[in-house]
Order: structure tokens, then C-alpha cells, then sequence
């Protein structure tokens, strides 16, 4: 009884004191896009803010420095334009007094707000901007949970080399095809991709650029089918997944391994059936990974509740967008203040598990605890094949002809 | 530069008959873009106004027959959806030209008589709104049509055919043709080719040249709705996607020359298959610009032979 009191004088205050720095709550900022091309992104990273917001302010809230505080956060809508982004990182500072930040959703609006969190000295914790030009330019104040792009489809190259070796071959014979979009995001995972080959000596037979507004990619099928690779990459964004995916299919283009990004975003599975099947797909995370956390469970729980609430399975952009907030709170606690510079210095010191991976960050801001995971279709679902510690499937190698 | 040489030797040396897989494949592509470019020529020929808004309306048609198929496959589940693609094509048109009516009332009727420019403004903006409306309405998503159609191999696999393609180069060639009478033998058509020749005597002679300028913005529509089925079960829907085809009918139709009819026939083949080349020779990110500098060249062509005749003076 006495419990509930509480918590409705709370719940009062706390509504009373939205705005600004009130003695109960601490008010975090996002601008988020909530209209444009990033909308339904958008709307992943919002319901994973919210709903770790919420589940913390239901247990009782953080603990800092012996006093107990609610969270809450402050959006704007962003438009998907990063000029628009930057403006409302200024006005969450500078009018509205908000001292601690969320990140936006891609990289892209990330890169626009950082040098303004930076700029004023605000943390901001991040989770859906992956280029690794983010953490180039030394920020002090940014902190991402999420692998870099870099990461994105290293880890196929590995598991290409790994099934190679398996065979009895030498991963130096190897051929790779590669195409990447014509943006950072894409060309970062390029140039991981491409040192990882050369780590392994393998020869890269196929580079293509594929343009931004990409409808066709018959000429780099035909490539690939004359020149006979190995493993075969493919980054651009949804489109390209789809597209590569079809058009591999129809133009009866043959590669033992093809690894892509956005696979699942791109609902390969839901889009063309057979013609998916096989097809390695990076993801920052997976609803079957056994990490867990005090707060949510485990990363199943995780999703289950996050189904239960906003009516559809998590992607990885709600589950990273959630562990954002958990890595403040985290901070927060350890920090014992809310002085920006303390909270700084505790976000840098991060070392936990949370369901969405274990998490600590580098000089740069970046989380290097945290490794992808490779899903490959298999009967139509996607099944975790590596790293081998989580996987629920053995990978199929070579994939299977249509 | 290393690559461009590779693939130079792949083409003539180590794999010559991938040549006929990149021209078939090329020609296919060019029948979907010479249907969007027809329908382009005739609003530019007839009334004078470059609609920049073409390739929105074709991915409006390519959703209005993702939605249709889609719809049909919950009520029909067990009927072929080849049925349904082909059934989504007239309703796609259809809705696409209902659209084009309510954009010309709207619109186009009051930029008529004004110069290009404001054509081009008007248009764009209406492309503008288009795209974001769809993708209020459609979200971001890209939306396929899965047409479940074979691919024919030749030659050990090295020359495919895409079922979907070749369907969507036969559909657009029938709708092309049927068009192309429609313009040459009925009375519509005659009364379009009179207004096109000349609005002042068209309408001494009785003709409700602004009900023809409707009716041939319609028509546009028609096409763009039907290419727009095309588009969904031979590539992808985006709402951003249209840029793609608005641009490539402009180089087209600038290649052909306006009121060419042929030659928008085989500069669109010839478009698909130079793309094709140019995507593999200097890689996909030269294929748009490649395709967009033949603009230039041609009107430099152009001039130059119109300067030799001595028609213009400098």
C-alpha cells in the first residue's frame, strides 16, 4: 500500500516535472525520425527506448548517489534529414536542458548530432548509427552499443575460410565477389570485408559499386556467373538484398556461400521462398542468443515481452535501441551523479552483459564486446549459424542448387 | 582500370557467350522502358509538357497491382498467380489513369499554355508529393510481385532468360502495339494527331482539344499503370524508385527525337542493351551516368548536323 503511494506521488511528480531537470526524473533526449524514409527505423528504435524507459521506471527506477530518480524521454521527429537532426540536438541542449542523449536511428542522423553532443559535452548513448567514420574523429562523448559496419560480413569471410579448410583447401584459392552500395554504411562493410580476404590471401575477382537508386543488377550477375566465385557478398540495404536475391535466382547464378546484409529487414523469406534459401544473413542480433540480463531476462524474454506490447517480433534495431538505455542506467548508477563529465567517465568504464550482447566500449565509443551473428535461411526460417558458441544450426556448405 | 581491362577480356576472350546473355537481357529490359518512353513521347508530343512525374506514376500502378495481386491471393489462394498479374495489368492501368484525370484537372490544365519551364516545375513538384504520399501510405518497404515463372538456360547455363522478364517484354510489346493503333486508326487517336499538329485548326475543326489533352494524359497514365505491373514482378517497388525510369524515357525520348514513334522503339531496346554493357564493363555505379550522357551528346549531335544544313543560323 504504502508501495503504491509512492509510486503514484511519483508517477505525479514526475508528470508534473516533464520538462526540464526536475528532482525525480532524469529526462533523456532523441531526435528520432518519426516521418521520411527513416520512419518505420524509427519507430523500432522509439519502442525499444520506451519500453526498457518503462521497464526500468516499473522496478523502481535508478538509484544514484543514495537518491532514487524515474526515466524519461524527450523526442523530436528528425524528418529523416540530418540538418533537421542537428537543430533538434541543439534545442534538446541548449532550451529544453536536456543533458543526456539517445542517438537517432542510422548513421548517417548520428553523424549530424554527434559533433553537437560534443560540442556542449553531453553523453550520448547510441544504437542504431554503425559507420565506422563515427569513431574516427576522436568524440569523447559517444558511445555505441552496436557492432560497426566493418563487422558486418567479416565474420562470412571467416566462416568461408573455416569451410574451406574444413574441405582440405587452402583458404588462398578462394575467389570473392563482392557488391557494395555506393554510401558509407556499405563501403565500410567493404572494407572489412576486403581486409579480411586479404588476411586469408583470397583473391577478389568481383568488386562492383552498386548506385543508390539501384534496379537492376543483371550486369553483376553476369559477372559473377562467368567468373565463378566462391563466396559472394552483397550490401545494399534492403533493395539490394531484395534484388540480388531475385535476380541470383532468375539469372541462374550459382555460388557455394552468399552472405548479404538486411536480409531480414528486406524479408527475403516472405519476398521469393526457395529462391532464399541458403543465403547468409548478418544481424546484430538474434532473439535466440543466450545472453541475459538482470532486467529483461534473456534475450528470448526480451522478445517476448517487446511481442506482447507493440504486436510484432523485435528487429535488432528495437533490441540495440533497448540495451542503449540500459547501458545509461547502468552508468548512472555507477557514476553516482548526474554531472555529465562523471556519467562520461562511467559510460566509458562499461563492462556488462546486457540480452543484447556484452558491452565495452574502446577509446573511440565503439563496442568491441559484442561480435555479429550470422543467421543462414533453412527451410524458410532464419537459424543462427555463427559464431559457433550461439549457433542453433550447423551451416548447409555448399548451398544448395535450385 | 584493371577491372574495366578483365572485363574487357572476359567479353571478347574467356566467355564470349555471355555477350547474348547481357544483349537479351537487354532487350528485354529496353521493351519496359520503351512502353514508359512511349507514353512520355506522346504527352511531350501532343502537349508539349516533359511530365517529370513519370516514373511515379509507374511505381503508383506497380502498387496498385502489388496490393491487387496480393489481395486476390488471400480470396483465391489455389489459382495460379500469373492470372492475377496479368488481371492486375488493365486494373492497374485503370487507377493510374483515374489518378492522371485528377492530377490533369488539378494540375496540368492550368500550365497548358505556359512555357516549358513551368511544365517541368509543376510536374516535379507533383513527383515530389507523389513519392511522399506513397511512402505515407505504402511505408519504405520494397514490394515485389513473385510471378513463380522459370528461367530458360541456353548453352550450358551461361545465357539465362528470366521468365518474368520475357513476360513483362511480351505484355509490354502487346500494350505498346495496341496503343500504337489506337493512335494511328481511332477516331481518338486521329483527333490526338490532329491536336498534336496543330491546337488552333484542331479546334476551328470542332475538336475539344482540352477533352484530347485529358484523355491523352490519361493515356500516359494507362501505360505508366501497366509498366508499373511490370516493374513489380520483373524489379522492386520503392517510392523513390521512379527517378529511375523518369530519367531513362527522357534519354530515350531525346535520343529518338519527339513524334518518332519507331525510334523510340529501338532507341529503348538499344538503351537496355548499351546499359547492360556499360554496367559490366565499367561496373554499376557508371550504368545511370552512362545512360544520362548520351542527353547531352545527342543534342550536341544535333546541332552540329542541323548547322551543317544551314536551317539555323548560329
Amino acid at each position: 500500500m504504502k508501495h503504491a503511494l509512492f509510486a503514484g506521488a511519483v508517477t505525479l511528480a514526475s508528470a508534473a516535472l516533464a520538462f526540464g531537470a526536475s528532482a525525480e526524473t532524469i529526462t533523456l533526449g532523441a531526435a528520432v525520425s518519426q516521418s521520411g524514409k527513416y520512419s518505420t527505423n524509427g519507430m523500432h528504435t522509439i519502442n525499444g527506448y520506451n519500453m526498457a524507459v518503462e521497464l526500468i521506471n516499473a522496478r523502481g527506477g535508478i538509484k544514484v548517489g543514495g537518491k532514487t530518480y524515474k526515466l524519461a524521454v524527450k523526442y523530436y521527429d528528425d524528418e529523416s534529414t540530418p540538418a533537421r537532426g542537428a537543430e533538434l540536438a541543439e534545442r534538446l541542449i541548449k532550451q529544453d536542458g536536456i543533458k543526456f542523449l539517445l542517438g537517432p536511428y542510422s548513421s548517417g542522423l548520428t553523424k549530424a548530432i554527434a559533433p553537437v553532443t560534443e560540442k556542449y559535452g553531453v553523453p550520448m548513448v547510441e544504437a542504431n548509427g554503425a559507420s565506422r567514420s563515427l569513431f574516427t574523429n576522436g568524440y569523447k562523448y559517444l558511445f555505441a552499443v552496436l557492432s560497426t559496419s566493418e563487422q558486418y560480413l567479416a565474420s562470412a569471410v571467416a566462416l568461408a575460410a573455416e569451410m574451406a579448410q574444413a574441405e582440405g583447401r587452402d583458404p588462398a584459392t578462394l575467389k570473392l565477389a563482392g557488391a557494395f552500395e555506393n554510401d558509407p554504411f556499405s563501403q565500410d562493410i567493404r572494407a572489412g570485408v576486403l581486409d579480411d580476404a586479404k588476411k586469408f590471401g583470397m583473391q577478389i575477382v568481383v568488386d562492383d559499386k552498386l548506385p543508390k537508386n539501384l534496379s537492376d543488377m543483371t550486369p553483376t550477375m553476369t559477372k559473377v556467373k562467368a567468373l565463378k566465385p566462391d563466396l559472394f557478398v552483397v550490401s545494399g540495404h534492403s533493395k539490394g538484398a531484395a534484388t540480388a536475391t531475385r535476380q541470383m535466382a532468375e539469372q541462374n547464378v550459382y555460388v557455394p556461400m552468399v552472405a548479404m546484409t538486411h536480409c531480414d529487414s528486406a524479408d527475403i523469406i516472405g519476398k521469393f521462398g526457395k529462391a532464399a534459401e541458403g543465403i547468409l544473413c548478418a544481424a546484430q542480433w538474434a532473439p535466440s542468443l543466450t545472453y541475459r540480463d538482470d532486467l529483461f531476462g534473456s534475450a528470448a524474454d526480451f522478445a517476448k515481452a517487446f511481442k506482447e506490447k507493440y504486436g510484432y517480433a523485435p528487429p535488432y534495431q528495437a533490441a540495440e535501441s533497448a540495451a542503449a538505455v540500459e547501458v545509461f542506467a547502468n552508468a548512472f548508477e555507477r557514476a553516482g551523479s548526474l554531472d555529465q563529465a562523471k556519467v562520461r567517465d562511467a559510460l566509458a568504464a562499461t563492462d556488462m552483459q546486457t540480452f543484447y550482447g556484452n558491452i565495452k566500449f574502446d577509446k573511440t565509443g565503439k563496442n568491441i564486446a559484442k561480435p555479429m551473428v550470422l543467421f543462414q535461411v533453412q527451410d524458410g526460417q532464419l537459424k543462427v549459424v555463427a559464431p559457433t558458441k550461439w549457433a542453433e544450426a550447423k551451416v548447409v556448405y555448399p548451398r544448395k542448387r535450385n | 582500370m584493371d577491372n574495366i581491362l578483365t572485363n574487357i577480356e572476359l567479353l571478347t576472350t574467356l566467355a564470349p557467350t555471355i555477350n547474348l546473355e547481357l544483349i537479351a537481357n537487354g532487350l528485354l529490359v529496353g521493351a519496359i522502358f520503351a512502353l514508359i518512353a512511349y507514353g512520355m513521347a506522346l504527352v511531350w508530343g501532343v502537349m508539349d509538357i516533359i511530365n517529370v512525374a513519370q516514373g511515379a506514376f509507374v511505381i503508383l500502378g506497380g502498387y496498385v497491382s502489388f496490393y491487387f495481386v496480393n489481395a486476390m491471393a488471400q480470396v483465391a489462394p489455389n489459382t495460379p498467380g500469373i492470372l492475377w498479374i496479368v488481371v492486375s495489368m488493365p486494373i492497374a492501368a485503370a487507377a493510374v489513369a483515374l489518378f492522371s484525370l485528377i492530377v490533369f484537372k488539378l494540375v496540368i490544365e492550368r500550365i497548358l499554355d505556359r512555357d516549358l519551364f513551368i511544365s517541368l516545375l509543376a510536374t516535379f513538384g507533383i513527383e515530389l508529393v507523389m513519392q511522399q504520399a506513397m511512402n505515407q501510405i505504402f511505408t519504405a518497404e520494397e514490394r515485389v510481385i513473385d510471378a513463380h515463372l522459370p528461367t530458360f538456360a541456353f548453352l550450358d547455363y551461361m545465357v539465362n532468360i528470366p521468365g518474368s522478364r520475357l513476360l513483362g517484354a511480351v505484355l509490354g510489346i502487346v500494350a505498346a502495339v495496341g496503343i500504337v493503333a489506337l493512335v494511328r486508326y481511332s477516331r481518338f487517336g486521329r483527333a490526338i494527331r490532329a491536336t498534336a499538329q496543330n491546337p488552333r485548326a484542331a479546334r476551328i475543326m470542332g475538336i475539344d482539344t482540352n477533352r484530347v489533352y485529358a484523355m491523352t494524359f490519361a493515356l500516359n497514365g494507362a501505360i505508366c499503370g501497366i509498366a508499373g505491373s511490370i516493374v513489380a514482378f520483373v524489379y522492386v517497388l520503392h517510392p523513390f524508385q521512379g527517378l529511375v525510369y523518369t530519367l531513362r524515357s527522357f534519354a530515350i525520348v531525346i535520343l529518338a527525337g519527339i513524334g518518332n514513334i519507331a525510334g523510340v522503339i529501338f532507341a529503348a531496346l538499344g538503351l537496355g542493351v548499351y546499359e547492360n554493357y556499360s554496367g559490366f564493363v565499367l561496373g554499376p555505379e557508371f550504368q545511370d551516368g552512362m545512360v544520362f550522357i548520351i542527353v547531352p551528346i545527342t543534342l550536341l549531335v544535333r546541332a552540329w548536323i542541323m548547322r551543317r544544313k544551314r536551317q539555323y543560323l548560329k
